[in-house]
């Protein structure tokens, strides 16, 4: 005689082997995912660091500041002069330097028979420099703060004392 | 009865920067520092990283790269963490700061400097340039 379960043992066998399949299920996830663990966090942001800008304006950049053409011994003295102003975030400390000088004809050298002074008037005129062009080589100008202007003259003379026939129709450029 | 511990730490400039510059010029120096305190019940393994903060770095006028050029050192008192140029990407050995138990302080003092060119406009490049980073600090069980 076979013996057959009922219909409900069936049932309830298919549903314990779905809950013990369940069950290992969770179990299986729970080893695979059990590094999880505590964190903590915290941050610091916004630290930017930007850098600031220099630079200054010449009233007379790329251009002449004399133009001291018929000069003669003892002769009227040629004046120019120059602003420079600060500009970006920094004071500055400036210097006026001689780029060059060429003489025609090379020598004697007019430059050496001219003087040139150079004065801050942004005042009471104080004098920088004061010896001949080719002995002039840099002058501090003192300290330029952002936005502040200060006023240089220039003053060329050729002073009797350094009167030479040779220097007869002579030139000299100077660039500064 | 059984209760979780707490792992949890302050930041004494959470959520602000450690150190920030405006108007730098070669040869400026910055320093900040930032104090990490576990403040858990547990013991917890302690990390930082250094995030570039995306689309903040700004070349200079002349087309000077802050990246490679500001320098970064980060100390813990008398010991150096870690020092490079602040674009380096920092090796995650001294990204590990260790495990901290609680109650544990540490102390960081981070310095940046734009290095002096030189004379003659050498850094004129940088005129300009700006960089943001952020550091972020993580503490793990």
């Amino acid at each position: 005689m076979s013996h057959k379960g009922a219909p409900g043992t069936k049932v309830k066998k298919a549903f314990l082997t779905l809950v013990v399949l369940a069950l290992l299920a969770v179990a299986l996830q729970s080893l695979v995912f059990s590094g999880a663990n505590f964190t903590s966090s915290s941050g610091n942001p916004g630290n930017t660091f930007t850098a600031g800008t220099f630079g200054h304006t010449n009233s007379k950049d790329g251009v002449l500041v004399i133009d001291a053409a018929g000069l003669w011994p003892g002769g009227s003295a040629k004046t120019g002069t120059l602003t420079i102003t600060g500009t970006g975030d920094f004071s500055g400390a400036y210097t006026l330097t001689k780029a060059g000088v060429v003489d025609a004809p090379a020598a004697p050298g007019l430059s050496n028979a001219l003087t040139l002074r150079i004065e801050d008037i942004t005042g009471a005129p104080q004098t920088l420099s004061n010896t001949t062009v080719a002995g002039f080589n840099t002058v501090g100008l003192g300290a330029i703060a952002s936005g502040a202007s200060r006023q240089y003259r220039f003053t060329l003379t050729y002073p009797t004392a350094s009167a030479n026939t040779a220097l007869q129709s002579a030139s000299m450029t100077l660039r500064l | 009865m059984f209760a979780a511990g707490n792992l949890s730490h302050l930041n004494s400039k959470d959520g602000a920067y450690i150190l920030t510059a405006d108007k730098m010029k070669p040869g400026q120096t910055v320093t900040g520092s930032v104090t990490l305190t576990n403040d858990g019940d547990i013991a917890g393994t302690f990390s930082f990283a250094k995030v570039m903060v995306v689309g903040s770095n700004v070349l200079g006028t002349g087309g000077g790269d802050f990246r490679t050029r500001l320098d970064l050192t980060i100390k813990e008192g008398l010991t150096t963490i870690w020092t490079g140029k602040i674009g380096d990407t920092i090796p995650a050995a001294n990204m590990d700061l260790g495990t901290w138990a609680p109650a544990a302080t540490h102390t960081y003092d981070f310095t940046v400097t734009f290095p002096d060119g030189g004379s003659g406009g050498a850094d004129n490049a940088y005129k300009k340039a700006s960089i943001a980073v952020e550091f972020d600090w993580t503490a793990v069980q």
